[in-house]
Order: structure tokens, then sequence, then C-alpha cells
């Protein structure tokens, strides 16, 4: 009892000096507010088969970012709030009538409220339930990945990392959520989130246009929202440390139709996942595998839909692994593929495939500076033609 | 030659930060109660190397009291009690 009372007492001390990004924090009345971001920026040297060579400087798979984030206890509750503005890193040239525009995000608006004995609850925009842990393990997140070509001149914010090349973005969403405590490691998330319309997708990749014929939505979910969920296990044993996770999502698609423009009915994406994550002796292997249908192969909801409105199977999974050298520096070398396969209604499209290898050095120059040396190796086959991009960057992250 | 020798030191300069990279640290925000606080944020460091330096600095072992994760991706915060 003793013991419990003291983590109380200790949980409530630090509950005005720990906030979100932990980054300048600022005592403000009732509040502790904290500014926290990230800068990155990185060379790209990329070449795809068939196309000149593309160098750009830009952002990798992060945009830049731009976090407030404030902390507080009223009437018995921990309330947090986050907002955050995203710039990228290039500079649009296509704009015509202005010089030195880029495009921006705003990935993050939400507050929070609840208590470490039952939870807390979500509402706002944030980074959607589904997939989130495939994305936050991934070795690229802080670096490039794929997408480099195209970059340059454009209104893009990022590159793509491993999307698309082993798991579906989980993107930013609108959503209310309930998350457990963490119950001795094991927590759990549910929720509803905005639902989205299918699209029918001309881009699965890097700026490589691929067109496919496909159904798409002209609504999103009708009455329903989407629903979405997951479920993790952290451990720390003292020679292993690791965490597994299940997650899963699920959305009507009100209104489909086919590539004729004709309704075909409401049916129903679902999609599901299973990851893990060990560390032992500095070495670190992530093994992670999702399937579905309807869903599509990069973003959610793109390109799920068959040319007869039909829903089209995806499934793919990336395995990585790390080692942390004396000098501190990571190394990392990826292996991840996304696969869409073909609908009963699809004639001409037979089938579409993303392979990637990457090879990555994560070097922790200060606290705060990350420099980055990536390489990555793209074979995307669509139809039974395959596009290779081979790309390598370099470059640096700050976060604060 | 003067230019040489401040590229030189620069280079090894940069060279000695290259052979040593800067880890996150551990900081005691109560001694009383032995609650410390850690982050692991960026891609060289993760939550392995947050229970790692936890596991270092609590030579009787801890307990995690609140872990905090930005979406954004990156930023990771742990805050833990060493076991008396």
């Amino acid at each position: 009892m003793n013991n419990q009372i003291k983590l109380a007492v200790a949980a409530a001390l630090l509950a005005a000096a720990s906030s979100a990004n932990a980054g300048i924090s600022i005592p403000a009345g009732d509040w502790t507010l904290d500014i926290g971001g990230v800068v990155n920026a990185f060379y790209t040297s990329t070449k795809t088969s068939g196309s000149p060579a593309s160098s750009n400087i830009g952002t990798g798979l992060l945009p830049n970012v731009l976090a407030v984030s404030g902390t507080t206890r009223q009437n018995d509750l921990d309330v947090t709030f986050v907002i955050a503005i995203d710039p990228g890193g290039y500079t649009n040239r296509n704009l015509g009538t202005a010089i030195g525009q880029g495009a921006q995000e705003n990935r993050q608006a939400f507050f929070t409220f609840g208590d470490k004995s039952w939870g807390t609850v979500k509402i706002g925009k944030d980074l959607g339930i589904f997939a989130s842990d495939a994305i936050l393990n991934d070795m690229t997140l802080l670096g490039v990945g794929n997408g480099a070509p195209g970059q340059a001149g454009s209104a893009a914010t990022t590159t793509l990392g491993g999307i698309g090349g082993g798991y579906i973005y989980a993107d930013w969403k609108e959503q209310i959520s309930y998350t457990t405590p963490n119950m001795n490691g094991f927590q759990a998330t549910g929720g509803i989130t905005q639902a989205w319309n299918e699209t029918g997708a001309t881009d699965l990749l890097n700026g490589t246009a691929i067109t496919i014929t496909s159904g798409s939505s002209a609504s999103t979910g009708g009455s329903q929202p989407a629903f979405e969920g997951k479920a993790s296990y952290d451990f720390a044993a003292d020679a292993v440390k690791g965490k597994v996770w299940v997650s899963g999502y699920t959305q009507k698609i009100q209104n489909a139709i086919n590539s004729s423009s004709a309704n075909v009915g409401s049916p129903t994406a679902t999609v599901g996942d299973i990851g893990v994550n060990l560390n032992a002796a500095g070495f670190g292997v992530t093994a992670y595998y999702y399937g579905g249908t309807g869903v599509g192969a990069t973003g959610l909801l793109d390109a799920g839909l068959s040319a007869d409105g039909s829903k089209r199977d995806s499934n793919g999974g990336y395995v990585q692994g790390t080692y942390v050298l004396p000098t501190a520096t990571k190394i990392g070398l990826a292996w991840g593929e996304s696969k869409l396969d073909a609908g009963t209604g699809d004639g001409a499209f037979t089938g579409y495939k993303n392979e990637r290898w990457t090879v990555g050095a994560y070097h922790p120059l200060t606290k705060h500076v990350n420099l980055v040396a990536e390489y990555n190796n793209d074979k995307v086959t669509t139809n039974g033609t395959t596009l290779k991009t081979d790309t390598v960057s370099l470059g640096g992250i700050l976060f604060f | 030659m003067k230019l040489l020798m401040t590229a030189l030191v620069l280079l090894l300069s940069g060279c000695a930060q290259l052979m040593n990279g800067q880890a996150q640290p551990v900081v005691v925000k109560d001694p009383n109660l032995h609650i410390m606080y850690t982050t692991c944020n960026g891609a060289a460091e993760g939550w392995d190397t947050c229970a790692t330096k936890a596991t270092k600095t609590c030579t009787n072992g801890y307990t995690v009291i609140e872990k905090t994760e930005n979406a954004q991706g990156g930023f990771r915060s742990m805050t833990f009690q060493c076991k008396k």
C-alpha cells in the first residue's frame, strides 16, 4: 500500500513536470506548456528505370513540425492538448504567381482527458489507430525511405518511408477514442474515426504515375464512421525488451461506383495487422504483417475497389533488423512488400506489388541531432511490368 | 597552411563526434522518491534504450510511472521510479 501511495504521489508530482514532447517547457498558470518540434532535411539522389536521375533537397518521411502542447490536472482529471503545424521542406515551383512557397500539413489538433485509474479519452485529429505501430516502428520514420523522386518543384511535404512498401499509411484522422490504463504492459485503444471515400488511384508510389482502373465511392461511410482499434503488450525483462501489437480497421463504403460511375452498392472495407518488436544486446528485430480487403495497398481506401466496384484483396509486411554500434550509431536493414490483388471485375489490371529494401545508418551527433544515411531499393510491379528505383539519401533531423 | 590546419582540426573534431554519439540523459526529478525521467527520441534511440537506461540507473529494478509518445514520430519519454 505504501508503495502505491508513493507511486500516486510521484505521478501527481510529475503531472506538471512532464508533457507530451518534453521540449521547451513553460509554466503558465494552471498549465505546463511545451513547445516541441522537428526540423529535417535530406539530399536525395534517385534513379528510376527508364527515367533520368534526379536530386533533391527536402524533408524526409516526417515534415518539419512545430507543436505546442499543454498538460494540467483539473477536477481530478489529467487534461492535455496538442496542436501542431507541419511545413514541408520543398519549394513549390508550380504555383506560377508566387515565389518561394511550399506546402504545409496540419496533422494534430486534439485534447485528452482521463486518469491513470480508468484511462484516457482523446477528441480531435491525430494519427490513425490502425497501423500506427507499423509506421512508428519503421526505421525510416526519421529518414527518407521510398518516395524521394518527383518532389522537386512539387507541393509535396514528405517522402513515403516504408509506406506502401510493407504497410498501409495510418494517416491523420479526426477521431474520438478511448485508451485503457497501462495494465502491467497491456494497453488497448478503440475509437471511431472520420470515414473516408474510396479513391481510384492513379499514383501508388514514389511520384511514378501508375494508372490502374479502379472503382471509387461518391460518399464516405454514410451514416457510419470508421471503426478502429488496437491492443499492445510492452515488456522489459533484463535481457529482452519489446512489444507485441495487433490492430484493425473497418468502414462501410457508401455508394461505391464502378469505373463507369454506376452505383454498385455499399461494401465494407476491413483490414487487420499484427507486429512484434524485440531488442536484446544492441540488436533489434521488427516483424509485421497485414491483410485486408477493399483498403488498398498504400493509402487507406486508395484503389481498394476493382473496375466493377468489387473489393480487391491486399496484404504485405516488413522485417527489419537493427544493431547499435559502439559509436552509438544505429545501423539497420529492412525488407518490405505490399501487394494488391486484382478483383473479380478487373480486366486490364492483373495485380500490383511493391517490394522495398532499405539500408540505413542513424547517428546521434548530439542528444537532439541525428545524422542519417540511407540506401533504398524499390521494385514496383504492375500488370507484370516492373519499375526499379534506387535512392541514396544523406541528411539530418533535429528534434527539440 | 593555416586553412589546411583549421580544416584538419574541424575534420578531426567532426570525426570525434561521429565516433562518440551522445545519448539522451537520465534526469533526477525527485531524489527522495527516486523518480527519474529520460527520453529516447529520434532515429538512433528507441523504447529499448529508454528501458536500458532505466535498468542501468536502478540497481534494484524500476517501475514505469509514465510513458509518452507523440505520434508525429520520434518523441518518446519515460518516467520511472527506482526500487529500493
